[in-house]
């Protein structure tokens, strides 16, 4: 299914690839593991050794690649040839036998059907909300899992993103010249969201991604939670959390934990998405969903 | 209510000068700050969960 929406995202991706970096930054698989953000190390000792993975929407792969380095079956697809040819780069530089590309539009069945297996855990952060078709997208993603497998979902927060929504326009109206004050307040918004804008290839794929991007829909918890209620997903838990009074630590349960996270009433959810205005504002308002499809 | 404290005062206030249409914006004050004190207690800061690398 190419939508209008899809081919907009399609051509941007391609000129823009996203996350992005310089590919001389990772050598050695050293490299990435130590480029690794805390929380990329979390999801990776969240999921088994001998977990088969795929991450739908894998743009320039780090996740994916990062995955794959002690893991036989990592899969990353993605629509976009511009963010795929800098993933096969990648690949073969760091010769990532476990780590397999494929060019896959998730919102088509066919192509999905088309990957011929299932997955243990199913990772889709940050994508479908670029697609125009978020539910329909989960659906599909879901035909990917295999029954008892983990799926995370990440998107932007309808609240969360508010700030953002507020740095874009200053950014599209105040600050659009190409100034060095309005070049540093634009380097700050970005370096507000990735902490360094050190790889400039990465700066600008973030750039873009979050300032520039010609498609995007925002999205409650309480939606997150129908779409899982009515796929026969459980519900684990959501970072940051949408519980209240849970101190739980993501770096010792892990993300795929049921121990405090209970499911989120109306009046958590209610709360926890107006403290994400300001808690999630630096990543746009991004959230991840975890749960595990019944067996 | 004693006229020394913050909301005594207040309460003074709005019965001397009868200014009654104050009172729902305090009390939505008062409902959002309650929602935004419980929505940020517990859980450890999580930072960089969208930019992983």
């Amino acid at each position: 299914m190419v939508t209008e929406a899809g081919k907009r995202v399609q051509e941007f991706y391609n000129k823009t690839p996203f996350p992005d970096y310089e590919l001389e930054r990772f050598k050695t698989k050293e490299d990435l593991r130590i480029a690794a953000y805390p929380f990329a190390e979390i999801l990776d000792r969240s999921i088994p050794e001998n977990a088969s993975i795929i991450d739908v929407g894998t743009g320039t792969g780090q996740l994916s690649a990062f995955l794959s380095l002690r893991r036989k079956c990592v899969w990353g697809i993605d629509f976009s040839d511009g963010s795929l040819s800098k993933a096969r780069k990648l690949k073969e530089q760091l010769k990532l036998k476990s780590w397999t590309l494929k060019k896959v539009d998730l919102l088509d069945t066919e192509q999905i059907e088309a990957i011929g297996r299932k997955f243990d855990y199913v990772l889709c952060m940050g994508v479908l909300h670029h697609t125009g078709y978020t539910h329909q997208g989960f659906e599909n993603i879901l035909r990917l899992l295999k029954p008892g497998g983990y799926i995370g979902v990440g998107l932007y927060n309808t609240y969360g993103r508010i700030p953002l929504q507020i740095r874009k326009f200053l950014a599209k109206t105040i600050f659009k010249n190409n100034n060095i004050l309005n070049n540093t307040i634009k380097d700050w918004f970005i370096r507000m969201q990735i902490g360094n804008i050190e790889d400039k290839e990465r700066a600008r794929g973030w750039w873009s991604d979050q300032y520039l991007h010609p498609y995007e829909t925002t999205h409650s918890v309480g939606e997150v939670l129908k779409w899982f209620k009515g796929n026969q997903i459980d519900f684990y838990q959501t970072v940051p959390s949408s519980t209240l009074f849970d101190d739980t630590s993501l770096e010792t349960a892990g993300v795929w934990n049921t121990t405090s996270q209970k499911y989120p009433s109306f009046l958590a959810r209610i709360c926890k998405q107006i403290a994400w205005i300001w808690q999630t504002h630096q990543e746009g308002g991004y959230w991840i969903t975890f749960g595990k499809k019944k067996i | 209510m004693g006229s020394d404290t913050l909301l005594g005062e207040l309460w003074e206030f709005l019965k001397v000068r009868k200014a009654w249409w104050i009172t729902p914006i305090i009390v939505m004050l008062i409902l959002v700050a309650v929602l935004l004190v419980l929505g940020q207690t517990g859980g450890s800061a999580s930072p960089f969960i969208y930019a992983l690398f």
